[in-house]
C-alpha cells in the first residue's frame, strides 16, 4: 500500500497475512487463515434506489428474521442477499464484522460492507 | 552509558508493544516501541504482523531473522531524471516514443489472472498466473523496470503465493532490466515490530530477485530516525547498491510531504553521494522542495498514461510551468499518449532544474 507518518491506511485495501506457504504445512489453520478465505475484503448489495439516498452515508445492519436489513437512520433500504447474510453471520462468529456505506455506481446506489477486525 | 533513546524510553510508563521488552534486540531497539501508538492486539492479522502473533517465528523465518544482514550487489546505470511507468493496455498495444529508454511497470500489469475488482475492493479470485509475454510486444528494446508495487492485497497475496506460482523464476524469463523489492507497507504509530518485519521483508524479496539472476533495487521505507540509521548502516556494508526506490503514490497531504522530504533528504544526506532514488508517484509540484538533492533523484508516475486513457492531452504551460489537460476525443488514445509522456517528462525536467 506504501507508507505515512501516521497509521492512515485505506479501508479499501485490507489483507488478512496468511503464514507463509512454506510452512502452512507444518502449522495450524488459524483465525486469520479460515476468516480469509471465508470473509471476503468487501461484499456489495444494489439498494432501493430512493432519491433520499446520498453517496458516502454510514449504514447498518439489522438482522430480522433470517435475513439482514439494511438501515439508514432507522429506515430500510435494502437487503442483504442469502449468501451475504450467511457470510456475515459466519464470519461474526470469526470475529470479523462489516461496516457499510452507500456508493453511487453507474447512476445507481448500492451498499458496500468493508471487512473490519473486531 | 546512557543513550538519549534510553532516557525517552524510561520516561513511558507503558507500552503495550512488546518491542519494549527488548526481546527483539538488537535488531529492534526498545526505543522504537515508544513510536507504537496503536495497539500490537491483531487476532486476524489484518495488515499486519505484530509482536503479539501467535505465529510470529514463522514470519521470522521466512526472511532469514529480523537482522538486515542481506548482501545485494545489483549495479545500476545511471538512470534518466524522469522515466514513464505505463499500464499493462498500453505495454501490450502502444509503441512508447523512441528518445524513451526506460520505462517502467508496475506489479498488477505483469498480472493475468487471479484477482478480481469487486465491491470497490480487489480481492482474490482463481489461480495467479502472470502476463508472461508482455515485454515481447512494443516494449520490445526498452529497458523495463518492474515495479513490486501496489494495493497490500496484492503484494501480500502474491508474495504469499510466489513458490507455488513460481513467481520469482517467471519473472526471471520475461526480460526485465531491473526489478524492485515488494513495498511492504510502513505506517506510524503502528506496531514497531510490524514495521521492521516489512522493512525486511522488502530487503529479503530483493535479495530472491538477485538470487533469480535479476537485477534488483531494493525498496526503502523510512518513517523515523530508527529505520533512516538501520537503512544507513546497510547501504555501508552493500557498497555497490547505488540506487534504491520510494513509492509515494499515497501520500498526497502537504503535511506527509513534507515528512517524506525531510526524511528523504536526512537519508541521502548520510548516504554516500553516487546513492540516487526512484521516487514512484511523487507529486511532481513538490520538486523543487527536494532541492540541493534533485541530482540523486528520478521520477517515474504512471500519470500520462492514466490520463491518456481518459483521452485529457497535456499542454505545457511553460510560463507557469505547469500541465494544461485537454479533452480531445477525436484523438486515438495512442496518439494522447505518446504525447502525454513527452510532456510530462519536460514538465518534470523543468521543475526539476528550475532557478527558486
Amino acid at each position: 500500500m506504501g507508507s505515512k507518518s501516521k497509521s492512515e491506511r485505506k479501508e479499501s485495501d485490507n489483507v488478512l497475512i496468511q503464514i507463509p506457504e512454506q510452512f502452512s504445512k507444518i502449522s495450524r489453520q488459524g483465525l486469520p487463515e479460515v476468516a480469509s478465505q471465508k470473509c471476503p475484503p468487501s461484499i456489495e448489495e444494489r439498494l432501493e434506489q430512493d432519491p433520499l439516498l446520498s453517496a458516502g452515508t454510514f449504514i447498518h445492519l439489522q438482522k430480522t428474521g433470517n435475513r439482514f436489513i439494511i438501515m439508514l437512520q432507522g429506515n430500510e433500504i435494502g437487503m442483504l442477499s442469502k449468501r451475504n447474510t450467511e457470510r456475515i453471520i459466519e464470519c461474526a462468529a470469526l470475529g470479523v464484522s462489516y461496516t457499510g456505506k452507500i456508493i453511487l455506481k453507474k447512476g445507481e446506489y448500492y451498499g458496500i460492507f468493508m471487512r473490519q477486525s473486531l | 552509558m546512557e543513550s538519549s533513546c534510553d532516557k525517552v524510553y524510561k520516561l513511558s510508563l507503558f507500552n503495550n508493544c512488546e518491542v519494549a521488552s527488548g526481546k527483539f534486540e538488537p535488531y529492534i531497539h526498545r526505543s522504537e516501541s515508544l513510536l507504537t501508538t496503536n495497539l500490537c492486539d491483531n487476532p486476524h492479522r489484518l495488515n499486519v504482523v505484530t509482536c503479539k502473533d501467535e505465529e510470529i517465528e514463522y514470519f521470522i523465518k521466512e526472511v532469514d531473522g529480523l537482522d538486515f544482514d542481506i548482501e545485494i550487489n545489483s549495479e545500476i546505470p545511471k538512470l534518466p531524471n524522469h522515466f514513464p511507468t505505463v499500464d499493462k493496455r498500453s505495454a501490450l498495444k502502444f509503441q512508447a516514443p523512441e528518445s524513451i529508454e526506460f520505462i517502467g511497470l508496475t506489479l498488477i500489469d505483469i498480472i493475468k489472472t487471479g484477482f478480481v475488482f469487486k465491491a470497490k475492493t480487489l480481492q482474490k479470485a482463481g489461480d495467479i498466473t502472470l502476463e508472461e509475454n508482455l515485454l515481447k510486444g512494443s516494449l520490445k528494446g526498452k529497458k523495463v523496470i518492474l515495479f513490486l508495487t501496489g494495493e497490500d492485497m496484492l503484494i501480500e497475496t502474491v508474495w504469499h503465493k510466489r513458490d507455488s506460482i513460481k513467481f520469482f523464476q517467471i519473472l526471471s524469463r520475461m526480460g526485465f532490466f531491473a526489478i524492485t523489492g515488494f513495498n511492504f507497507s510502513v505506517f506510524g504509530g503502528e506496531c514497531a515490530f510490524s514495521q521492521h518485519l516489512n522493512l525486511k521483508r522488502s530487503l529479503f524479496s530483493s535479495h530472491l530477485i538477485e538470487k533469480h539472476g535479476m537485477r534488483a533495487i531494493p525498496h526503502v521505507y523510512f518513517i523515523n530516525d530508527f529505520q533512516i540509521q538501520k537503512w544507513v548502516k546497510w547501504f555501508n556494508n552493500n557498497p555497490s547498491v547505488t540506487c534504491f526506490v520510494m513509492n509515494c503514490q499515497l501520500i498526497k497531504e502537504n503535511s506527509e510531504m513534507l515528512f517524506l522530504i525531510k526524511n528523504l533528504k536526512r537519508l541521502l544526506s548520510l548516504l554516500k553521494k553516487d546513492i540516487s532514488v526512484i521516487l514512484q508517484g511523487f507529486q511532481c509540484d513538490y520538486i523543487p522542495f527536494l532541492r540541493p538533492y534533485i541530482d540523486r533523484i528520478h521520477f517515474t508516475d504512471k500519470t500520462a498514461v492514466k490520463d491518456a486513457n481518459q483521452k485529457k492531452k497535456y499542454e505545457l504551460d511553460i510560463k507557469n510551468n505547469r500541465l494544461i489537460k485537454i479533452f480531445q476525443p477525436h484523438l486515438t488514445v495512442e496518439q494522447i499518449f505518446k504525447s502525454n509522456i513527452l510532456n510530462r517528462k519536460m514538465l518534470i525536467e523543468r521543475k526539476s532544474s528550475f532557478k527558486t
